[in-house]
């Protein structure tokens, strides 16, 4: 297998905090809304039950990346399966981050315009965010590390402090009963919840990619519960605020909670600081999930870099966003419908897959587990 | 908006394809031109109104998610 196309080298720091971005970005803005229509006042056992699959399949990456050192899973695909079938496994994952990027911009436009930009075009919206996104994946994976680490512990204290302001509006009561329905509400609200966490596969490229690779797993696992405590919280405080049914049908409750916010009568609109660095974050997930998909692409045609791939590859996810989905309804009709079963599909199905015919079939890597720097 | 795909296909073909075509790159010039096709292709099937990848996704997937989420 060809070297990494990706110079750059990223520390156990970064790596953390990139995680962290990925997930509370992509999971906190609408999935709130979704998982407590699905589960209704149960959804923060959704949110435990996911968090604890989440990390059982973490340590499958984590052992991939080890068994595998060096190489990210479109590389150890083709080890696996050989030159035809592991390249169809690897275009499979990429294709996954080419529509994580694509829903995940699209969802970001539908908030912009929502609540910032009325009467902008949405075409307008997602030319601006794919320049963006495309230029600081340009620069590489270590520009994009550090924006992560400032914009991750940034993007914690927002939301904690969010969080504290908005508790005292909260009534438990409106959490009981818990289980009225049985298991099957939470059981189901779980897959829900992990497709969207589970794009924190991209641990298996920041594996290939980290100065301690062997540090993966305590990565991921910091991250995915930074992460998934605050999503949790946020469960919790929206159902307490607002009611399970009134909260499942909002599109970002998350949002409408930050709206309660005020300070005396000096602060008020506290909305716009939370959903400004949420924006930040959301474009930060789209430039690892478009990183991923280019420099996949480099891989699998066999380049030695993937930065002219990128102008070209932030087009083709601009004009999936545009195209795709002609309303909000199509939109969030995908995003809760369609979009977990991909997800489960290649974050889990595809993992275990390769991960048993290694186990089976012996292979292994052929670099070795050694420091980079 | 296909006039807008056409504009930013070219300035992108240009941009990128130049320092590449300079250098001899003539593999990662095929895929830049390949990355390109395919957006214009989903620019025209917009124009001639066929279902984009994600909406195909969405056709054959869509069954089997309302069976199983609520």
């Amino acid at each position: 297998m060809a070297p990494i196309p990706e110079a750059g080298i990223i520390n156990t720091k970064q790596y953390t905090w990139m995680l962290f971005v990925i997930i509370t970005s992509f999971t906190a803005i609408q999935i709130p809304g979704l998982v407590i229509f699905q589960a209704g006042r149960d959804a923060w056992l959704s949110v435990i039950a996911a968090w604890f699959i989440d990390v059982m399949l973490a340590l499958v990456y984590a052992y991939m990346g080890i068994r595998f050192p060096g190489e990210n899973p479109v590389q150890y695909s083709s080890t696996i399966l050989g030159k035809f079938l592991g390249k169809v496994a690897g275009l499979l994952f990429i294709l996954f981050y080419l529509v994580v990027s694509t829903i995940l911009m699209r969802g970001l436009s539908m908030q912009i315009i929502n609540i910032l930009l009325p009467q902008t075009p949405n075409e307008v919206i997602l030319l601006g965010a794919f320049m963006v996104t495309a230029y600081i994946v340009r620069k590489g994976i270590e520009v994009n590390a550090r924006i992560c680490e400032i914009l991750g512990p940034l993007y914690l204290g927002s939301i904690i402090i969010s969080f504290l302001l908005s508790l005292p509006f909260s009534h438990l009561i409106r959490l009981k009963p818990q289980l009225d329905q049985g298991f099957y509400p939470f059981l189901s609200g779980t897959p829900l919840i992990l497709s969207f966490i589970g794009i924190c596969v991209s641990m298996g490229w920041y594996s290939a990619v980290c100065n301690r690779p062997e540090n993966g797993f305590l990565a991921k696992f910091s991250a995915v519960s930074m992460g998934l405590v605050m999503v949790n919280i946020l469960v919790l405080i929206c159902t307490g605020v607002f009611g399970a049914e009134q909260a499942g049908n909002m599109v970002n409750p998350g949002l409408q909670l930050t709206r309660l916010i005020h300070i005396s009568t000096y602060f008020e609109r506290m909305e716009v600081v939370w959903i400004v660095i949420a924006i930040g974050a959301g474009i930060m997930t789209a430039v690892n999930a478009l990183w991923i998909f280019s420099l996949g692409i480099a891989q699998i045609v066999g380049l030695n870099t993937y930065k002219p791939l990128v102008y070209p590859v932030a087009l083709i996810a601009f004009l999936l966003s545009v195209t795709s989905f002609p309303n909000n309804t199509v939109y969030l009709n995908f995003i809760f419908y369609v979009f977990p079963i991909i997800g489960i599909l290649v974050e889990s199905g595809l993992e275990l897959f390769l991960f048993l015919t290694a186990l089976i079939l012996g292979k292994r890597g052929a670099g070795t587990l050694g420091n980079r720097s | 908006m296909l006039k807008l795909v056409i504009i930013l296909a070219v300035i992108i073909g240009f941009f990128e394809g130049i320092p590449l075509a300079r250098e001899k790159k003539w593999r990662e010039l095929m895929v830049v031109g390949a990355l390109i096709g395919i957006a214009l292709l989903i620019g025209i099937g917009k124009a001639l109104e066929l279902p984009t990848p994600i909406g195909l996704l969405e056709q054959w997937l869509r069954p089997l998610g309302r069976a199983f989420f609520r």
